[in-house]
């Protein structure tokens, strides 16, 4: 007759203990780097957030000759490199991570300050640029176009220098930009804003560029 | 919040990392090492050769049995002639004109398969050991009187010898080639807690008697080699896996090939696991029963989970979407091509998940450290071109092969579509 079999529980134990020291390491080295990340992020905010700032008050000074000293084109790529930073921490903690969202709903805010010393710049300068508001949604099932929306719009943008698009989450709660909502009467996704004309609705490349190259184009704005 | 297809990701990655540490514990408490066991004892031993179309190797495999350093007296070979169409039976006949001095005996049947064949030598059998060496297969000289002392130990039914691939001259070869080694690796460590699930073709070595007792070769199983493996290890029977003796055999050459013989192999562990469910778990069969089983089959399901869900998600809607949006912007590429930051470095580093790179990291050393003690343990050398181009290739085409068959086995098995041998 054979010999029964027998079981070294210790080499399982063992493996396992091992296993998951490999995997906290890994978890841990993960989320220090994140915390790094969103560390260089909330930085690169303030950075922003000075910059905007430093405009705010260049304007105020040079009130009566804001058109020579006021210059938003470098702060359009660094809201670029923000928005492009805040799309990776999302993937990476999830869209409803607290501070995700914390991070968004102050991107979002420096967007507007941006676009509202812009649009003086159209209105006061004589700038030639089309300024388009974008509200989207991440919510599952509803929002099926803001993907292609949002590719429309990054489209538009290389095409156009001086088309400048601005993207909010539509579920973002915050004062002013409950207040930008309601002034355009934005309640779908996606919506679009477009030289203060609202589109609640998707709307196609041609569509887009009917608008925009409805007008003489000056590439004063570079983005 | 991490979504579901990272979850099930990290749970194989999980899965995997813990086998793969097991069996470094495994290879830390000496489950490598390996006896040079001599006897002067020189039992009779039958080497069953079935052959089926084999016109362009049989020759040589008979000639490798007959060169065998074994005395003569003590050893039969019967070749079964498994319904050839081919010159195969003209060549043996041949063969044995011209050995008149070896025991060589012919068996022509109809054809019905290897199992059949296998159980036709097994019932003529006059060996204490039986043996059986596929067609396309050659032995060393010195590997069954290196074999035999092993059946010594207690309860030893089977002892296999360590197989190689034959000259592998494409790169499809020498992927399998690294394959085979690994493998090999892998089954000398279980062989230390008796856990071997098959005892491939060529050459594995039988207890003539205890074969007989457990009813022989299953005839109409896709995959008897390993459903015999099975069988003994029901009956608490050890399979003793060798890394001394050598035996070397072909690789499918062509893609098709080997996508063939993995669907045969996949498809028959899943029906022998199956069949075998009971041993799933049960502490009665050891280490076998707990461990070994259930990652046969895990590792089947893992691979194809993550191969449908890798592709689906990360493949099939990325194309999706970048087609949708194409679409929309009237496949106007430069456009959106122009401002492609594809050198910014350090938004490509802000980019990365660090977590999955560092547990990808992880992972990758664990498989080179396998690649490079499974080198050591089979006596092969890290050259240039394996380490640069073999190994990376097995690496990075194994695994999409193995995905590919593991897949084709699940859906074939839904359809009910098993195919013979």
């Amino acid at each position: 007759m054979v010999d029964p079999r027998t079981i070294k529980k210790r080499r399982y134990i063992l493996a396992g203990l091992f296993t998951l020291i490999i995997f906290t390491i890994g978890f841990a080295i993960g989320s220090e780097f994140s915390d790094f990340k969103l560390q260089e992020l909330e930085q690169k905010q303030q950075d922003l957030k000075t910059h905007l700032s430093t405009m705010d008050l260049q304007y105020t000074i040079v009130s009566d000759n804001i058109c020579e000293y006021v210059n938003t084109n470098e702060i359009n790529q660094e809201l670029y490199d923000l928005s492009s930073r805040l799309q990776v921490m999302e993937d990476e903690l999830g869209k409803d991570n607290p501070k995700v969202l914390e991070l968004v709903e102050y991107y979002e805010v420096l967007e507007l300050r941006h676009w509202n010393l812009l649009r003086k710049q159209v209105q006061e300068c004589g700038i030639e640029a089309d300024l388009a508001l974008y509200f989207f949604s991440n919510e599952k099932g509803e929002c099926d176009k803001c993907n292609e929306q949002g590719y429309i719009l990054t489209y538009l943008k290389n095409k156009y220098p001086n088309f400048v698009g601005y993207a909010f989450n539509i579920h973002i709660d915050n004062p002013v930009l409950n207040m930008v909502k309601n002034r355009y009467n934005i309640t779908s996704t996606p919506s679009l804003v477009i030289n203060e004309e609202t589109y609640p609705k998707f709307m196609s490349t041609d569509e887009i560029e009917a608008i925009i190259t409805d007008r003489e184009v000056v590439s004063t704005v570079e983005t | 919040m991490v979504g579901f297809v990272t979850l099930i990701i990290w749970g194989a990655y999980l899965f995997s990392l813990y086998f793969m540490i097991f069996w470094l514990i495994i290879l830390l408490e000496g489950g490598l090492k390996e006896e040079n066991k001599h006897s002067s004892l020189r039992p009779m031993v039958t080497i069953l050769i079935p052959a089926y179309n084999e016109e362009t190797t049989i020759k040589g495999t008979v000639q490798s049995v007959i060169d065998l350093d074994y005395p003569k007296e003590n050893r039969e070979i019967i070749i079964v002639n498994d319904g050839s169409t081919d010159n195969t039976q003209h060549m043996i006949n041949a063969f044995i004109s011209n050995h008149p001095n070896e025991n060589i005996q012919l068996i022509n049947q109809k054809n019905q398969g290897k199992g059949v064949a296998l159980n036709t030598g097994l019932r003529m059998a006059k060996g204490e050991y039986f043996t059986c060496l596929d067609a396309d297969s050659t032995v060393a000289s010195d590997c069954l009187i290196r074999m035999l002392p092993h059946f010594e130990e207690k309860d030893v039914a089977a002892v296999l010898p360590l197989m190689k691939v034959r000259n592998p001259k494409t790169l499809l070869e020498r992927v399998q080639w690294v394959e085979y080694l690994i493998n090999l690796f892998y089954k000398k460590l279980m062989s230390y807690i008796n856990c071997v699930h098959v005892a491939p073709g060529p050459f594995s070595v039988y207890k003539t008697q205890i074969l007989r007792s457990v009813g022989g070769f299953d005839e109409k199983n896709l995959t008897e080699d390993l459903e015999i493996s099975m069988r003994l290890q029901k009956y608490h029977y050890k399979i003793k896996q060798l890394i001394g003796p050598e035996v070397y055999t072909k690789a499918p050459k062509t893609l098709k090939a080997v996508y063939k013989q993995r669907n045969r192999w996949y498809k028959g562990t899943t029906i022998n696991i199956w069949k075998y469910k009971n041993l799933i778990f049960n502490k009665k069969y050891g280490d076998f029963g707990i461990l070994q089983m259930p990652w046969v089959i895990l590792a089947g399901v893992l691979t194809v989970i993550l191969f449908l869900l890798t592709n689906y998600h990360f493949i099939i809607i990325p194309i999706k979407d970048l087609f949708i949006n194409l679409k929309a912007i009237h496949f106007d590429f430069f456009v959106m091509f122009k401002n492609w930051e594809i050198f910014a470095l350090d938004k490509w580093l802000f980019g990365m998940n660090y977590m999955n790179v560092s547990l990808a990291f992880f992972g990758l050393i664990l498989a080179i450290v396998t690649i490079y003690l499974s080198y050591k343990a089979t006596r092969e050398k890290f050259t240039k071109e394996r380490m640069f181009i073999t190994i990376p290739a097995y690496l990075l085409i194994y695994g999409i092969i193995i995905a590919i068959a593991w897949t084709s086995v699940v859906i074939d098995l839904i359809r009910g579509n098993v195919q013979k041998w």
